[in-house]
């Protein structure tokens, strides 16, 4: 049976481009997302590939991947994805998303070169001290700006749908590994920062709205509470303090929150006499 | 004659100076030791200046006995010890500083009696409509029967829980207020200074209706963003 013909833009075509003459940063990236892929057709001809580069170049290629770069885009795709999530506007809801997977993809591609590097090293015959240090600094860097910036991932469930379509395209071993494309992206995920929004009018996952309901904010009055307490730890605030401000606005209006007001500001602890404290 | 009562160190509690006791606390905490006795010690030294706060405070809002002045300075002991001995260790360790000395055991204290004072502040504000006499209340009574210090203790540990809860809220906040001060000074608008009216707030603002909704909406969302974000750290850290 004829195959049909891969799209002149698909992802295939381009990385065999890549492989039949680019360099080597892009090759490696190249050999690397395909062997990253659930379909191991093409594996072999990313091996030979990445069997063809000097390891010299090799050790170049692993120098040149942009720690910072992979942060910076894994904020703005953090960012954009949350304000995909609560825009109104389809088509601007629609370009944030692809803005967030463009910028995902740098990171993306980051990790197939760190991929293709190691599957480098595995079948490296003879000295590989050089390769081995800088990958593994490099690895060691990436795993730090993975875990920041994992920790506030949760707007990526914004674009869920294609972040499951890309994590799907992985092999199984690589999956969790591409946390970009799997954390928090399960379904039952779907509509989380709309779930924090207060919007109704979203479907949303059962573990998302189960993490929503994690995330309560206290209520007014514990959180006056807190103000107090802030306006006397902190001192001699300024009049701009959030804190000092909800003090002040809340004590025209109830007659405890006045007092609880003059009290913080009047009864200094540290301004007691010492035998008012030691007279008992 | 019996021997005086002694730490796990073997510091005679009776004898042991403040500066001495503190010493022994800190040191106890730094390396995950329980700082029971020194602690209790130092406690009981400080008692007399905490139920002078707390009846100022009683004598403020007009409420309160002597029974719940003993109540509340056994909630701020307990906040002392759960949390606010690790968050002075932790301030006096950023300063720079080392050993106890007496200027140590005065900041100790004081942190302990600003403690107490919030405690009381925050006990008599909350129920200052509730604290009517309670003296012919048979629950009350009731109440008041049970063991006292359990009681305290969970009571002590809801009043914990409300103010981790409000100062993770001021944490979150103040990344709002970093971050993206727009959407803070709308939130604080509508929630802080109670205009909770989308107009009067966009009023205030100098923005639409429109804007004011998107930016409360886009505030709440960041907030308990930063809360979920935070209780990762925590459960990372723990």
């Amino acid at each position: 049976m004829p195959q049909s013909l891969p799209r002149p833009d698909s992802p295939t075509l381009q990385r065999r481009a890549a492989l039949a003459g680019g360099e080597p940063r892009r090759m490696m990236a190249a050999a690397g997302a395909w062997l990253r892929e659930s379909d191991p057709e093409g594996h072999e001809e990313a091996a030979e590939a990445i069997a063809g580069i000097e390891p010299g170049r090799l050790v170049e290629v692993a120098a040149e991947i942009d720690v910072g770069a992979c942060a910076e885009a894994l904020a703005r795709a953090t960012r954009e994805a949350f304000d995909a999530a609560l825009e109104e506007d389809e088509d601007e809801r629609e370009a944030l998303a692809d803005s967030v997977l463009e910028a995902l993809g740098v990171r993306d591609e980051a990790e197939s070169t760190l991929v293709a590097l190691a599957f480098a090293l595995d079948r490296m015959e003879g000295e590989r001290g050089a390769l081995a240090e800088v990958a593994q600094t490099v690895r060691e860097a990436m795993s730090a700006v993975d875990q920041a910036a994992r920790r506030g991932a949760h707007p990526l469930t914004a674009v869920n749908p294609q972040r499951r379509e890309r994590a799907e395209s992985l092999a199984a071993e690589h999956r969790a590994a591409a946390w970009w494309f799997s954390y928090l992206a399960e379904e039952e995920n779907d509509g989380l920062i709309e779930a924090l929004a207060g919007r109704e009018d979203v479907p949303v996952g059962a573990a998302a709205a189960s993490l929503a309901s994690r995330a309560t904010l206290p209520s007014r009055d514990v959180a006056f509470a807190g103000a107090l307490r802030a306006v006397e730890m902190h001192g001699a605030v300024s009049q701009d303090d959030p804190c000092s401000r909800w003090v002040r606005s809340e004590g025209e209006r109830s007659e405890g929150a006045a007092l609880a007001g003059a009290l913080t500001r009047s009864l200094r602890v540290e301004d007691l006499a010492a035998s008012d404290l030691d007279g008992g | 004659m019996a021997d005086p009562p002694r730490t796990a160190s073997g510091l005679d509690l009776t004898a042991a100076t403040d500066e001495s006791l503190l010493d022994g606390v800190l040191a106890d905490r730094a390396a995950g030791r329980p700082a029971g006795a020194s602690a209790g010690e130092l406690l009981s030294r400080w008692r007399k200046p905490a139920l002078y706060v707390i009846r100022r405070i009683q004598q403020s809002y007009r409420a309160g006995t002597a029974e719940d002045a003993l109540e509340l300075y056994q909630d701020a002991a307990f906040k002392f010890l759960d949390r606010g001995l690790d968050q002075f260790r932790g301030v006096r360790d950023e300063a720079g500083q080392g050993a106890a000395g007496a200027g140590a055991v005065a900041a100790a204290r004081v942190f302990f009696l600003r403690i107490v004072k919030h405690t009381s502040i925050d006990h008599y504000r909350r129920h200052r409509e509730e604290l009517a006499p309670r003296v012919d209340d048979p629950d009350a009574a009731l109440e008041t029967s049970a063991p006292e210090i359990a009681v305290a203790e969970d009571r002590a540990r809801a009043s914990l829980a409300r103010e981790e809860a409000a100062d993770v809220y001021w944490k979150a906040f103040g990344r709002l207020r970093a971050e993206h001060p727009g959407e803070a000074e709308a939130w604080e608008a509508y929630h802080h200074l109670d205009l909770d009216d989308h107009e009067a707030c966009a009023r205030r603002l100098g923005i639409s209706v429109a804007s004011s909704y998107k930016r409360i909406s886009r505030a709440q969302a960041r907030l308990r963003l930063y809360l979920l974000e935070l209780s990762v750290e925590g459960s990372s850290a723990s």
